[in-house]
């Protein structure tokens, strides 16, 4: 691995004890210039891993509770009628901060939902007619609360697969809960240095775009997308946006890696994350234990000709 | 049961078995039927003509051109199997459609680049009905749709289809009856009727504090007074802005349960409830449905207006919502 | 199926059938009809103007049921001249020309195809010759590229061409083995025959047909001779006996006619018998829609299965029983010094001294004036002879018509003419004087093409006169050799160019040019050629060929043959259409990392289930010894490299591959 991502990975380790992958993972989102869903019961430290991040990489961390009276302006910002000039200055929101945490995105109304996946999508705000950039980089982490609960409205299919990774953490081993026992302190309250400024880290994005791709493991994802699309099984094959993004993560996790090349392990590492929440239906499905990416992933040679 | 239907039945029983279903075929011997089509027939009866002529007049040259044109009959043969076994075809899952509608079948016939691909004109039609659908597989992209004319609700299996191919030279027609287990959803065909919401009863009554019955946010403009006072923005003026109030695209949000109404066919109450669940649908109410024994929960999106119109389509109880 | 429309405006496919359709009907100009032809064309130029847009509606069937309903019976009025073949062939075409016009479904199109393919067929009836036979095989694939053209719309015409050519190419073969094998039928029925076509000589001569036939350069047959070519002077094809004067015009005796006829309702074939010196060869014989066959007296037919169908008469010529619709060959054997006094000199003596009632005056004074002076046979012929000689007579072929008196005005006023003047001139004088004579028309000479087959053709016409004289029986006289003693020895060019006169042909001068006589001596040996194997395989010539391959035919071995040939058939097609054993396409260093693992699953029993080549080096690891361990890294390293680096390929990386592959199998087996 890069000596920086090692040492971020290891910062990060510190925060969110034994969830190594996860954190891998989540660097790579980072990288590939994706938004990050973390599906996870409360208290699992999907907070954490989101002031940790923003600690490392230095950006400016704001934090939006979503509820169901959550107004799009709310998080967006309004224009607001200065009565020294005489005229509407628009007040940004808190989304205009470079790592956003969308905290339980699943409770708010569908419209500000839609309101957060354009600014996603868009990297940009547009009230009363005027364009509002959002900051670079621009991070989302979105956390949803797994299982059917009432009163909240699942995001639908359309609008899930503007996050590039899902990811969970899930209750942390008998060890790392120990040693966080241990530590005492819950959160530390001060920030910590960055190890990457932002201006690096989009210098790493930009670096993303150069990592060598083989024919063969173009040939490799095609394989597996097609296979989601003529197959009996999958519910929602994959997309050509989702093929795009398996490619975009997988060569993340090689930069990550240090390595300016492709090989099929690169896309087996991120390709549950990039693809489960895509697949899958949300008809409250999640208990279901079978993983449908890992099936197609056991189903397509890596090798074949 | 008629000799006819009978044997129909017979014959898809045995095509049950010889073509199992699939979603997707690559065609072989066993799914592969050939026979000389009437032309090919035709042909034969010109080649015996042109038989009967050398022979009685000697002339090799007619022979000769008589056992030319069999001995090509014999060749297309294999070529045209050949080139209709190449034949892989998928079907993508078919949408739910309203009744009167036309459902569209989507096709795709699979060219792998490694492989030489399939020539000619095919025919495709649903089992035993005419007017096939002609497709050139040499210029069309190859997919296609074939229309399936509905014209009562339910949830209905689609029959076979049969594709069939003249290429290259019209004397065999190759064909096959693929069922590609399609079950096609037909929701009833919309009423229009006003729409009429009824309060949820005795269920459900644990999540009223959780019901989303906030406004609708539309824009901000300038106070006039008069307005309800529970509509000033209050924080912008905290803030010391000026005063505001806000504006709503609706005034509220419906929530409720749409019923059957009673007094009506069954079909028609089936009809208007699909055209209130469209309209509930357009504007993102929320809402439930209790038809008799089935219940949809509250909800709103796509996902629950399909789980609402697919309860209406199945109506008399033929099972569970998926 | 059948209700499927065709496009009409720009679809190529009815375009091209009907472009074949018209040059089908174009070729076939001798049995169609003008009107037909016609109307073939019509019907073609309103598809052109369908095809280019003009009109986008065919006409109305009922403009075409009227134009039917004309044609028809104009058809039925022609019919009655033209004989049941040539009133079909022109029904078919008529069918066709206004089918096209009306042609807007598939069903149409296919029938059109049916009948253009089987009017494709009737041409081989009228001419089997090599260019003809060129000219419909084209025409063929044409045809069957437009029916391709239809079940395939879409896909380019070089391709449809060539998918053709390709099955074409494999139905060749097949055709070939069926032709050679299959038994060849003889005629099921006798079939209506074909008026038009009938040429070469006539049952009748008025002196002045011939000259038509000796500027005509169409071969009438070639004779493959067994032994030495027979002399020059020996090349006496007959062909018709002519008893027959009426003055003006020979023709065959009819009280002959009638005791042919007898003869061959009771069966009685005259048999000539014949011993000596003789010639052996086959003769190859043109269609000529009529029954004369070709031969040097005195001929025996030779070939069993042949001896049916050839009747030899008493007048020593041999008459086919059906009239020559296509090529025949037939083998004979001639004697040429034997004497024809084989028949009853009587009746033949009767029958040639018959005269005309009147006319010539003049030749019938002179003969008596001349045969009181020459009472001797041998010395009046003798003087007849001497007189053409002596009065310097000329050889031509353009003499001055002789409407009156023509044997009169040939002697004592023009002088000059060809066999036939000469012929019936001196026929008619020995029969005036008392000596049975007769014409016999048939050819003279012919041209060597090879060491051994004589080429006959229509110029080589000749009439000669035959006379009986005592006991010798008939006796070959030749006036024309008297004259133009060139005509017999070297052939009608000779002797017109010794005469300064030309055949009127515009090749003119060409003959003498030694590259042009090597074309047309290669053309003529092709057409030879052409003519003997393929269009003269017969059931014999088949006979033959299995003799030669097996031997004596038995049953059994004819059984075991065809099923062979029946196998072979399968074989193939097997060879056609079974897959072919491909090579290996995958890339070197897949081969190597194949084989790499064949041996690691073989060795630990553990499967690389569509795992990465890295996730399947570690769930390996545990059960592989240090050097294997170290074997295999490499391996999957190298080759990573190669397939994911994106680098310039290099030997070197594959050569370590290699290595390491080899490296591997050697810890595998040390550690086993």
């Amino acid at each position: 691995m890069k000596t920086e991502f090692h040492a971020v990975i290891k910062a990060l380790s510190q925060h969110v004890i034994g969830k190594t992958d996860q954190l891998k993972l989540a660097v790579t989102c980072l990288l590939a210039n994706g938004h990050l869903l973390i599906e996870d019961l409360p208290g699992m430290g999907k907070t954490t891993l989101s002031h940790a991040l923003s600690d490392v990489f230095g950006m400016d961390f704001s934090r939006i509770q979503f509820t169901s009276d959550l107004l799009p302006s709310d998080m967006l910002g309004v224009n607001i009628f200065d009565t020294v000039q005489q005229q509407f200055q628009f007040r940004p929101g808190p989304v205009f901060s470079q790592l956003v945490l969308a905290d339980e995105i699943n409770r708010a109304s569908p419209k500000t939902q839609s309101a957060l996946l354009e600014a996603m999508e868009e990297q940009q705000v547009s009230i009363d007619g005027t364009t509002h950039p959002l900051p670079s980089p621009f991070f989302v982490i979105g956390t949803q609360n797994p299982g059917y609960q009432s009163g909240t409205y699942p995001l639908p299919e359309s609008q899930l697969d503007r996050f590039l990774m899902r990811i969970s953490l899930g209750y942390p081993s008998w060890e790392a809960e120990q040693s966080m026992l241990r530590a005492g302190s819950d959160r530390k309250t001060e920030r910590q240095p960055a190890l990457i400024s932002p201006e690096t880290l989009q210098h790493y994005q930009q670096a993303v775009a150069q990592v060598h791709c083989s024919d063969s493991v173009i040939n490799y994802i095609l394989r597996l997308v097609v296979h989601s699309r003529d197959e009996p099984g999958f519910p929602n094959p994959l997309s050509p946006r989702a093929s795009k993004a398996i490619l975009q993560s997988a060569r993340a996790w090689a930069l990550l890696h240090d390595r300016d090349y492709l090989v099929p392990e690169d896309v087996q590492a991120i390709f549950v994350a990039v693809t489960e929440h895509r697949l899958r239906s949300q008809q409250g499905e999640y208990a279901d234990s079978d993983v449908l990416s890992q099936r197609l992933l056991d189903s397509v040679d890596p090798l074949a000709a | 049961m008629t000799l006819r239907a009978h044997w129909q039945a017979r014959t898809l029983r045995w095509l049950q078995q010889r073509i199992p279903p699939s979603r997707h075929y690559s065609l072989n011997l066993k799914s592969v039927f050939i026979f000389p089509s009437w032309f090919g027939w035709g042909y034969l009866l010109m080649c015996g003509c042109l038989f009967i002529l050398g022979t009685n007049y000697q002339n090799n040259l007619m022979l000769l051109l008589c056992y030319f044109l069999l001995a090509l009959m014999l060749i297309t043969l294999f070529t045209s199997y050949q080139n209709f076994a190449r034949l892989t075809i998928r079907a993508t899952p078919v949408k739910p459609v309203y009744a009167g509608e036309p459902a569209m079948l989507a096709l795709m016939v699979r060219t792998d680049a490694d492989e030489k691909p399939v020539h000619g004109q095919i025919e495709v039609t649903w089992w035993q009905q005419p007017a096939p659908l002609t497709v050139d597989l040499d210029s069309h992209p190859p997919h296609f749709s074939l229309p399936y004319v509905t014209q009562t609700r339910g949830i209905i299996k689609l029959p076979r289809v049969t594709i069939s191919s003249l290429f290259p030279l019209g004397l065999y027609r190759c064909w096959t009856h693929l069922d590609f287990q399609q079950t096609l959803t037909v929701y009833p065909r919309p009423i229009p009727c006003q729409v009429t919401l009824y309060p949820e009863d005795d269920e459900g009554s644990d999540t009223s504090s959780e019901q989303p019955g906030h406004d609708d946010f539309y824009a901000l403009r300038g106070y006039q007074v008069g307005e309800p006072l529970q509509r000033i923005a209050w924080k912008n003026i905290a803030k010391g802005g000026d005063w505001v109030s806000k504006t709503f695209s609706q005034p509220q949000r419906q929530t409720g349960c749409l019923r059957m109404s009673g007094g009506e066919p069954v079909e028609t109450a089936l009809g208007k409830l699909a055209f209130q669940v469209i309209a509930l649908s357009e504007q993102g109410a929320y809402f439930g449905l209790h038809l008799g024994h089935i219940k949809v929960p509250l909800g709103s999106g796509d996902a629950h207006k399909h789980q609402c119109l697919c309860a209406l389509a199945r109506f008399p109880g033929l099972g569970a919502v998926p | 199926m059948s209700a499927l429309r065709l496009p009409i405006a720009g679809h190529i496919a009815s375009m091209t059938l009907a472009l074949v359709f018209l040059t089908v009907t174009l070729t076939l100009y001798s049995p169609l009809q003008l009107w037909v032809m016609l109307l073939a064309l019509c019907a073609v130029l309103v598809r052109m103007a369908l095809y280019a847009g003009w009109y986008n509606r065919a006409p109305s069937s009922r403009t075409i049921n009227l134009l039917a309903l004309l044609s028809g019976v104009t058809l039925a009025w022609f019919s009655t001249d033209l004989g049941l073949l040539l009133s079909m062939i022109n029904l078919l075409a008529m069918a066709c020309s206004l089918k096209l016009m009306l042609m807007t479904r598939r069903k149409d199109f296919l029938q059109l195809f049916a009948s253009t393919l089987f009017l494709i067929g009737c041409g081989f009836i009228f001419s089997q010759s090599l260019v003809n036979t060129v000219m419909y095989l084209a025409l063929l694939a044409v045809l069957l590229l437009a029916l391709t053209a239809l079940f395939s719309p879409g896909r380019s015409l070089t391709r449809q061409a060539r998918s053709l050519a390709v099955s074409s190419a494999q139905a060749l073969p097949i055709a070939i083995i069926l032709f050679l094998l299959l038994p060849h039928l003889s005629p099921l029925w006798k079939m209506p025959t074909a008026k038009s076509s009938t040429t070469g000589l006539a049952e009748s001569v008025t002196p002045g047909d011939i000259a038509n036939l000796s500027q005509s350069d169409e071969l009438v047959f070639n004779a493959t001779f067994d032994s030495p070519l027979p002399m020059r002077q020996e090349r006496y094809w007959r062909a018709i006996t002519l008893e027959h004067f009426d003055g003006r015009t020979w023709s065959v005796s009819p009280t002959r006619k009638q005791i042919r006829n007898q003869y061959q309702l009771l069966n009685r074939e005259f048999e000539p018998a014949a011993s000596g010196r003789a010639f052996t060869y086959q003769v190859i014989a043109e269609a000529t829609g009529q029954r004369w066959l070709y031969a040097i007296d005195i001929a025996q037919v030779t070939d069993q299965g042949r001896g049916n169908e050839i009747w030899q008469g008493a007048d020593y010529q041999l008459i086919a029983r059906r009239p020559l619709m296509s090529k025949m060959a037939y083998d004979v054997k001639s004697y040429p010094d034997v004497q024809l006094n084989q028949t009853l000199l009587t009746l033949d003596s009767r029958l040639n001294l018959q005269l005309p009632v009147k006319g010539n005056p003049a030749t019938q004074r002179w003969v008596s004036q001349l045969r009181q002076r020459y009472p001797g046979d041998a010395a009046f012929i003798q003087q007849l002879l001497g007189y053409f000689v002596q009065e310097g007579f000329r050889y031509t072929l353009s003499p001055d018509p002789m409407p009156l008196n023509p044997v009169d005005a040939f002697l004592f006023d023009k002088q000059a003419g060809f066999c036939t003047h000469y012929a019936s001139a001196m026929a008619y004088s020995l029969r005036l004087a008392g000596i049975p004579a007769r014409i016999v028309t048939g050819y003279h000479g012919g041209e060597p093409i090879q060491e051994n087959v004589l080429s006959v053709r229509q110029y080589d016409a000749h009439a000669w006169v035959e006379a009986i004289i005592d006991d010798r029986g008939w006796v070959r006289f030749d006036p024309t050799s008297v004259v133009s003693p060139a005509r017999v020895s070297f052939g009608l060019q000779q002797a017109l160019e010794e005469n300064g006169d030309t055949l009127n042909s515009p090749f003119d001068g060409l003959y003498s040019m030694p590259l042009f006589g090597s074309v047309r001596l290669f053309l003529a040996n092709t057409d030879y050629l052409w003519s003997r194997w393929v269009l003269g395989f017969d059931a014999d010539m088949q006979q033959n060929l299995l003799q030669k391959l097996l031997g004596e035919l038995t049953p059994r071995k004819l059984l075991l043959f065809f099923l062979a040939v029946v196998g072979g058939l399968a074989l193939l097609l097997a060879s056609y259409f079974l897959p072919r054993w491909q090579p290996n396409t995958r890339p070197e260093h897949y081969q190597v990392i194949d084989r790499a693992e064949q041996l690691l699953t073989k060795h630990t029993g553990i499967k690389r289930v569509n795992q990465p080549l890295h996730a399947y080096q570690q769930t390996l690891t545990p059960h592989l010894s240090p050097a294997s361990c170290h074997a295999l890294k490499t391996l999957v390293q190298d080759f990573e490299h190669i397939e994911y680096a994106g680098k310039a390929f290099s030997k070197a990386r594959l050569k370590a591959m290699k290595r390491a592959r080899r490296d591997l199998t050697k810890a595998l087996r040390s550690s086993s």
